[in-house]
């Protein structure tokens, strides 16, 4: 049979042909005709949504995002929120990246099975410092619904003296999202002593369980607001919570205990204290 | 019709046949295979004819393009999406497929070379073609690929907007 038309050339032919064409002219191609639009959408659409981070926030009725994404085809797998999305919704381009903004009402999720994305690569998700999405136990389990099919590098989450006991519940959300690198903040720097959750063995046996490699604990927002230089080691519980650490499986540890620059702080104990843990084989920054 | 070095009988999907050389079917995976299940002898004269699912209009068409190409280095060079690109078609295919702009049914034309490149295997002949009608697409207006590909608008109001709605997420 002659091939008369465009619609006539295999699927594969026509995947050919239009992966010569820029971002701008395949989406014009969805105008074209309810055909090619079908064609199109899979063809342009990326089949995992990559993300260099995803922020929440946590308004008064509603959850706020901002994701950044290097490739402009990735926000079509933020259409399906449009449909549940309030109005106040942007997206723009800055440099190369593409930024998009976006708030959900949160009565119109909580009670359905609705997650962010079928299927996505988040390399840092943040719960933000202001307006914190936080971590009560009814937020867990919504935070949970909605990651759901997400696999993220780096997790970076707040805590504060009403959540803090959650904190045994996040090795499992760990081990869903499949994190590497995980990232606990407690909100306020007076309450130093909520770093003792950190330390019990119920903890550290749950994050044994996990894939995570990079651990960072600390009182401020550590990579958030910019690494703080030097790992601050305060005390003897401190070097002891190291060793714990690095026996689940943690390659590298950032604390910042705000104790570093104070007067007093006893370097001759920490490098006694590397190099015996480089005795150990590890690789341990 | 006889091509220097006659070597291989085509059989067209019309009925025509069509001998040509060796020289130009190594170029197609499909003939070369062809040859290769019936297990003869590569001297033997005449060979047996292999069939192929192309019109003898489009098929002087892919050997004329078989004839200036005769001498492309084989296997044809596979490209990474970085390093693929539209413009560099050699002059003489530029050529080549202008000339069928004269003709009424030319957009038919390319079709049916690009489906017989497919369907031969020739994967230069392939990538021009497919790349031509790229360019032909190319920062068009909607409008514009619709009189290229002839096609008709056939959304509703409501659809074209969610459409457009939807593209201006990806849009610069």
């Amino acid at each position: 049979m002659k091939c008369k038309e465009i619609a006539d050339l295999p699927p594969e032919i026509l995947t050919l042909i239009v992966s010569n064409l820029s971002l701008n002219d395949m989406l014009n191609l969805r105008v074209v005709s309810p055909w090619l639009n079908e064609f199109m959408m899979p063809v342009i659409k990326p089949d995992t949504c990559a993300l260099t981070f995803l922020d929440l926030k946590k308004l008064k009725n509603h959850l706020a995002i901002i994701a950044e994404m290097t490739d402009r085809a990735t926000a079509l797998h933020f259409i399906d929120m449009l449909a549940i999305s309030s109005s106040s919704t942007k997206a723009r381009t800055k440099e190369k990246m593409k930024q998009i903004q976006m708030t959900i009402p949160i009565d119109r999720i909580s009670h359905v099975d609705f997650s962010f994305f079928k299927s996505a690569r988040i390399a840092h998700f943040r719960v933000a410092k202001i307006l914190p999405f936080t971590l009560t136990v009814a937020h867990l389990k919504l935070l949970r619904q909605l990651l759901l099919g997400c696999t993220i590098d780096q997790i970076s989450l707040f805590f504060d003296a009403a959540t803090i006991v959650q904190i045994f519940e996040i090795p499992s959300l760990l081990i869903a999202v499949n994190a590497k690198h995980a990232e606990f903040i407690v909100q306020n720097m007076d309450q130093r002593d909520l770093l003792e959750y950190f330390r019990t063995h119920e903890f550290l046996a749950r994050l044994e369980a996990t894939d995570v490699k990079e651990l960072s604990i600390g009182l401020t927002t550590l990579s958030i607001l910019g690494p703080v230089p030097g790992g601050p080691i305060e005390s003897e519980t401190d070097f002891e919570f190291i060793k714990q650490v690095i026996n689940c499986g943690i390659t590298k540890i950032t604390m910042d205990l705000e104790g570093c620059e104070r007067d007093g702080f006893e370097r001759f104990r920490l490098l006694p204290f590397i190099r015996d843990l480089a005795v150990s084989s590890r690789h341990v920054e | 019709r006889i091509y220097p070095l006659m070597r291989v009988t085509l059989t067209t999907s019309d009925g025509a046949s069509v001998t040509v050389s060796r020289q130009l079917t190594k170029h197609s995976g499909f003939i070369e295979k062809a040859i290769t299940d019936m297990a003869v002898d590569d001297n033997a004269v005449p060979l047996s004819a292999v069939a192929v699912d192309v019109d003898d209009a489009t098929l002087k068409l892919v050997i004329e393009w078989l004839t200036e190409h005769r001498d492309d280095a084989l296997p044809y060079p596979e490209k990474t999406d970085e390093e693929r690109r539209a413009d560099d078609i050699p002059a003489w295919d530029q050529a080549f497929v202008q000339k069928w702009d004269t003709k009424e049914d030319q957009q038919q034309t390319l079709y049916a070379v690009i489906t017989a490149a497919d369907k031969l295997d020739i994967k230069g002949l392939l990538d021009m073609t497919c790349k031509t009608l790229a360019n032909k697409i190319n920062g068009k207006t909607v409008e514009e690929m619709r009189e290229i590909l002839q096609l008709e608008c056939d959304f509703t109001e409501e659809e074209l907007a969610e459409i457009r709605k939807e593209n201006a997420w990806c849009e610069n």
